[in-house]
C-alpha cells in the first residue's frame, strides 16, 4: 500500500536527534518562562502577558515529557496550575503565590539543565 | 446523478439534499407530503436518519427509512458522502459568523461519551469515539499517500508527530498557528486526517473544529485532538465540536497510532520498527 521512504534505524535515528535537540533547548526555554515571570511580577510586562505564560506552561507540560524529560513536565503542569487562575483573574496572586511560582520556576531551571 | 446505494437506508446514513432536493424545496408547486418535505429539510448532512426518526412525530422509524429510500431514488437527497464538497476555497474560514449551537442530541450524547471518557482517560490515558466516518473512510483510488495535518505549536512536538505519521506512510503538513493553518488546508488534497492542538497562539483548537465542521469540505474530515486538557469540560467540549478522538499529552506514538487507525477505519501502518 505504500513504500517507506527511511528504515526503522533511520526513523530512531531521526527521534533520538529530535529528543536530544528539545532537552538541548529547555534550559532556554526555561529561563525564558522565568524571565516573563520576573517581568511580571516586577511591573515590567502588564499582566496580559500572563497568558503568555500560561501558554508557554502549557506547551512545556505537554511535550517534555515526550522527550524524556517527565520532571520538567510535571514541575510545568504544577506552575501551569497555579497560574491559571492568576491568569482568569487577570491581576497579579498574593506574596505566598508569587513565591510558590518562583520555587515551582526555580525548580524547573534546575530540572532543565539536568534533563 | 448517480446513486450509489439508493435502495436500502440504514439507521446510522447521513442524507444531504441534491440540488433536485434544493429545488423542490423552493418550488411552490411541490406535489411531496407534509411529511416528506419535513424529511428533505431535516437531511442537513450532519444527523443520522436514526437522530431524524427519534424528532419526527408524523412518522415511525421503519416509515422514515422507506421514505429516504424513496426520496433517494427520487434523486431529491443522497448519501451526504457521494454529495461532498471538495471545494478549497476557505475565504471564510476564520470569519466571524454566528456559531451555530449544539443540538440538544449532540450535547447529550457528548455529555455522556465525556463521563465515560475521563474516565477512560484516566485509566488508560486516551479516548477515542468511533464516529460514522471510519464506518464510510474517505475513499482514496489515486494511489497516493494519505495526507495529515498536524496542527501543534511547539515545533519539537510537532516534527515528532510528523516523524511517525511518515513513517506511517502519511504526507504530513504542519501548522503552528491561524495562517499556517489556512495554508495546510489550501494545499490539496484535502486531508485524511487532522491532529489538533488546543492552545495555540492565536487561535483556539475548539474554534478551528467547529470550523472545520461547519466547512462543505471539511466537515468529515476526521480529526483527532491532541491536547493536555484532559478535564471533563475540555472532552465535552471536542466531542460536542465534533471531534472523532481525544489524546492527552504526553503524546504516547502506539496510542496515538491505535486512535488514528480507529478513527480511520482502516489499518494505516505496521508498528514503528517492525
Amino acid at each position: 500500500m505504500r513504500v517507506r521512504e527511511v528504515t526503522a534505524d533511520e526513523f530512531r535515528r531521526q527521534l533520538d536527534l529530535l529528543s536530544a535537540d528539545y532537552r538541548a533547548r529547555l534550559p532556554e526555554k526555561t529561563a525564558e518562562i522565568a524571565r516573563l515571570w520576573g517581568n511580571l511580577v516586577t511591573g515590567m510586562a502588564p499582566t496580559t502577558f500572563l497568558v503568555d505564560l500560561r501558554r508557554e506552561l502549557h506547551t512545556l507540560c505537554g511535550s517534555a515529557k515526550t522527550f524524556g524529560a517527565g520532571y520538567v513536565s510535571e514541575l510545568a503542569a504544577a506552575a501551569e496550575a497555579l497560574v491559571e487562575p492568576i491568569c482568569e483573574q487577570g491581576s497579579l496572586p498574593g506574596a505566598a503565590e508569587i513565591a510558590e511560582m518562583t520555587r515551582l520556576l526555580d525548580a524547573l531551571q534546575r530540572s532543565a539543565a539536568d534533563a | 446523478m448517480a446513486l450509489k446505494n439508493p435502495l436500502i437506508v440504514f439507521e446510522h446514513d447521513v442524507y444531504a439534499l441534491t440540488s433536485e432536493g434544493e429545488r423542490e424545496l423552493r418550488a411552490g408547486d411541490t406535489s411531496l407530503s407534509p411529511a416528506d418535505i419535513e424529511l428533505l429539510v431535516r437531511a442537513d448532512g450532519t444527523t443520522t436518519v436514526a437522530e431524524i426518526a427519534a424528532n419526527m412525530q408524523s412518522l415511525p422509524a421503519q416509515a422514515v427509512l422507506q421514505a429516504y429510500a424513496r426520496l433517494a431514488r427520487s434523486g431529491l437527497v443522497d448519501l451526504a458522502s457521494n454529495l461532498r464538497d471538495d471545494s478549497l476555497d476557505f475565504t471564510d474560514f476564520f470569519s466571524e459568523k454566528p456559531r451555530p449551537a449544539p443540538s440538544q442530541e449532540e450535547l447529550t450524547r457528548a455529555r455522556a461519551e465525556a463521563a465515560t471518557g475521563v474516565s477512560a482517560l484516566q485509566a488508560e490515558g486516551f479516548y477515542v469515539r468511533i464516529a460514522r466516518r471510519a464506518r464510510d473512510p474517505r475513499p482514496r483510488d489515486d494511489g497516493r499517500a494519505p495526507a495529515a495535518i498536524v496542527v501543534e505549536d511547539d515545533p519539537h512536538l510537532g516534527q515528532f508527530l510528523k516523524t511517525y505519521l511518515a513513517f506511517d506512510g502519511f504526507e504530513v503538513r504542519l501548522a503552528a498557528n491561524r495562517d499556517a493553518i489556512i495554508n495546510a488546508l489550501r494545499e490539496p488534497p484535502l486531508p485524511d486526517l487532522v491532529l489538533l492542538d488546543v492552545m495555540l497562539p492565536d487561535i483556539d483548537g475548539f474554534d478551528i473544529l467547529l470550523k472545520m465542521r461547519q466547512h462543505a469540505a471539511l466537515k468529515t474530515v476526521p480529526v483527532i485532538m491532541v491536547t493536555s486538557k484532559a478535564t471533563r469540560e475540555a472532552v465535552l467540549t471536542g466531542l460536542a465540536r465534533g471531534a472523532d478522538g481525544y489524546i492527552t499529552k504526553p503524546v504516547e506514538p502506539d496510542t496515538l497510532m491505535k486512535a488514528i487507525r480507529a478513527v480511520l477505519g482502516v489499518k494505516v501502518a505496521s508498528d514503528a520498527g517492525s
